[in-house]
């Protein structure tokens, strides 16, 4: 057990994951077929580290509060000259004077001094940011908050595509209340390119209408724990109708607009003939094979196929194009002197709704809040440490200062220079 | 003045910056370094003028598209050198600097990028935009400063090592110097990188598009990115290492940066699809 502790409490471990979760990482972002992130593999890997910072920071945090609260004094004159920043100098001067210089000097940059009286000499203990020092756990709590958060969202997280053409309702399953599409519509900019879609959502609560309010996307309704976002739209081509005009050859004035649906068919007024539209695709394309296709559901090569019967029989039969009306084609088994133009498509156009719960989400920001107030407390908050001792050796004080910090090394030494150069001033 | 000559103009003082710099070095011409500076200020100040002049003509965020986003970076990392050269004593990384600075821009003004300023699609119409991608490149730039200090670290300690040590030169103390500016810079930058790039996108991710987090390729790189840095930020306080190993990490760490910016838009697919 206690070996087990001292495993999950080394750095060497810590650095053997960072390295190991790297390299799984890249793997999956070269490999999306596996679905890596998602796998209990990956999920053990990211608790074993979790387990890892929760023991580091456990063992880590306590000394290091002793050390705060409960300072030790046992350094020495020696000792001191010999950290990193380190100064030392000897001035005739009053004992008490200098140490009440130093003091001051150290609190006009803003150091807390603590003093200690021992064998002759005075021993000063400042400290500057002291908060600092649990940047790193408080970072390292906030990503265990963050990792909970996540396994939270997984597990009970709900999330549901809501498909609805306007009118239409739909039950938030989990949610006990229904919402509505009041109407749904794409604004464009004057190039031709989306600008937004629209959604306009009633929630009702037990069929009573409780609010009205309009999605976007970047702007989800969030309604009773339950967030709508403006996810995705499309048409019900299955249902489309075409709007077809029908021109006789030789006769101007024989122009007829019938409406057909897509798998049934509509008599062409004064005739004996039935015009069918057989198939219809929104974005026409021939594949290698030469068959049709539709390429996207956006409505951007809109092309039906069209027929027509006279007492069932085929007597004409082609593709018809709303875009290039000139690219139409259709072949006549007798003669008919019919031109055809596909003049315009109905199709109901939904809107699909994404209605999610996630209650994970709450402890992620507070994780997040947590991990940028460690990481700003620790890198630009860091502590500073400056120890003291003074000792009165042939009629002049001996000054021996250290500075102190893992992680500014460089304004210790030139908070040093000051306290020095403004200690010096001090004359007996 | 429009937009994209004031782009031209900044580009121009960059080059011109970078050749005075270059005769700093290489002739050790303090001077020219000093003139270098201003240049690069000159150019970093119409650059500024040319982004905000790009935010008004389009109407939105200065980092849409590669050309915008690129032209941001350049600008964020002049913009963090100049305030770093004089703080941290490291004019000689501002040499290179400016040359990534030009290979940025230069990028930027390539025909294959577009620059027409395109309206924004639904997904960006937002104001985390503005947060999440400039406060990320923001920490990218100053890992691009602390990535040249490790490299100069690596080429003073090779000379070092050589005992080749330029007369004058004091490379002891100069590779040391390089190796504790790059810590502290890129301490600067890890906190915006991870306030930028993960808080804020998770965010954002939440409010556009209903979950915080999909393992999106731009995502993961960014997480593997971020964990490239907290490998070199915890080899370097809790195991105190320092120098070559220490400055290998912070360049494979610079190098993810680079993948996540660029590589992941033309070799993964993803919802990133549009930046």
């Amino acid at each position: 057990m206690k070996s087990l502790i001292r495993l999950l409490s080394s750095v060497r471990l810590a650095i053997f994951l960072f390295i190991l979760v790297t390299a799984v990482s890249i793997l999956g972002t070269f490999l999306p077929g596996l679905n890596l992130y998602r796998t209990p593999w990956y999920l053990s890997l990211l608790l074993l580290f979790a387990l890892n910072i929760l023991v580091c920071t456990l063992t880590r945090s306590y000394p290091r509060l002793r050390r705060i609260l409960k300072p030790s004094w046992d350094w020495t004159s020696s000792g001191l000259t010999a950290a990193a920043a380190s100064q030392t100098f000897k001035q005739e001067a009053e004992l008490e004077g200098l140490v009440r210089a130093l003091r001051e000097a150290l609190a006009a940059r803003r150091y807390r001094t603590r003093e200690l009286k021992r064998d002759g000499a005075v021993l000063l203990l400042a400290r500057k940011r002291t908060l600092g020092g649990f940047g790193a756990d408080i970072v390292h709590l906030g990503l265990l908050v963050i990792l909970a958060g996540g396994i939270l969202s997984g597990v009970l997280g709900r999330k549901e595509d809501l498909v609805l053409s306007p009118g239409r309702i739909a039950d938030v399953p989990w949610a006990g209340f229904q919402v509505r599409l009041e109407d749904f519509k794409t604004d464009y900019y004057p190039s031709g390119n989306v600008r937004s879609w629209k959604s306009r959502l009633t929630v009702l609560k037990e069929g009573n209408p409780a609010l009205t309010r309009t999605i976007e996307v970047n702007r989800p309704l969030k309604y009773g724990g339950v967030n709508f976002y403006q996810s995705s739209y499309g048409w019900n081509w299955d249902e489309a109708s075409v709007i077809l005009r029908v021109r006789k050859n030789g006769d101007p004035a024989f122009a007829r607009e019938i409406e057909v649906r897509v798998g049934g068919e509509t008599e062409l007024p004064e005739t004996d003939l039935r015009i069918a539209a057989v198939r219809f695709v929104p974005d026409f394309v021939l594949d290698g094979a030469n068959e049709v296709r539709t390429r996207s559901n956006e409505p951007n090569n809109p092309a039906v196929q069209i027929e027509a019967r006279r007492t069932g029989r085929s007597i004409l039969s082609g593709w018809l194009f709303s875009k290039y009306p000139e690219y139409g084609r259709v072949r006549e088994a007798e003669a008919t002197g019919l031109a055809f133009e596909l003049r315009d498509v109905k199709a109901d156009q939904f809107s699909v709704l994404q209605a999610a719960s996630d209650p994970g989400a709450s402890w992620i920001w507070i994780g997040c809040a947590a991990v940028m107030a460690g990481l700003f407390l620790a890198f630009y908050r860091a502590p500073r440490e400056i120890r003291v001792i003074l000792e009165v050796k042939k009629g002049k004080v001996e000054t021996v200062l250290a500075g102190q910090s893992t992680k500014a090394v460089e304004a210790v030494r030139t908070d040093l220079d000051a306290v020095v150069s403004a200690a010096r001033r001090e004359r007996s | 003045m429009t937009e994209p000559k004031m782009f031209l103009a900044a580009f121009i003082l960059y080059i011109l910056a970078a050749v005075l710099y270059l005769f700093f070095l290489l002739l050790k011409k303090e001077s020219a370094a000093r003139n270098g500076y201003v240049l690069a200020a000159a150019g970093a100040v119409l650059h500024t003028l040319a982004l905000i002049l790009r935010v008004f003509v389009s109407g939105h965020a200065p980092f849409t598209n590669m050309y915008e986003s690129l032209s941001f970076l350049a600008w964020a990392s002049i913009a963090a050198y100049l305030v770093l050269e004089r703080a941290f004593a490291i004019r000689k990384i501002g040499p290179f600097l400016l040359l990534l600075v030009i290979a940025l821009m230069a990028l930027a003004s390539s025909p294959l990028m577009p620059k027409e300023a395109a309206p924004l699609v639904p997904a960006l119409q937002s104001y985390w935009l503005w947060l999440h991608v400039s406060v990320t490149l923001i920490g990218e730039a100053f890992f691009a400063v602390g990535t040249l200090a490790s490299l100069l670290y690596l080429a003073a300690e090779r000379r070092e090592r050589k005992g080749t040590a330029r007369k004058g030169e004091k490379d002891e103390k100069a590779s040391a110097h390089y190796d504790a500016v790059s810590y502290r810079v890129i301490a600067i930058g890890f906190p915006l990188f991870t306030l930028g790039g993960l808080v804020f996108g998770m965010v954002w991710a939440y409010k556009a598009w209903g979950s915080y987090w999909s393992w999106d390729p731009k995502e993961v790189w960014t997480l593997i990115t971020w964990f490239i840095y907290g490998l070199y930020l915890h080899t370097r306080i809790v195991m105190g290492w320092k120098g070559r190993r220490s400055a290998l990490i912070a360049v494979i760490a610079f190098l993810a940066a680079l993948f996540t910016f660029f590589g992941v838009n033309y070799l993964l697919v993803g919802l990133h699809s549009y930046a």
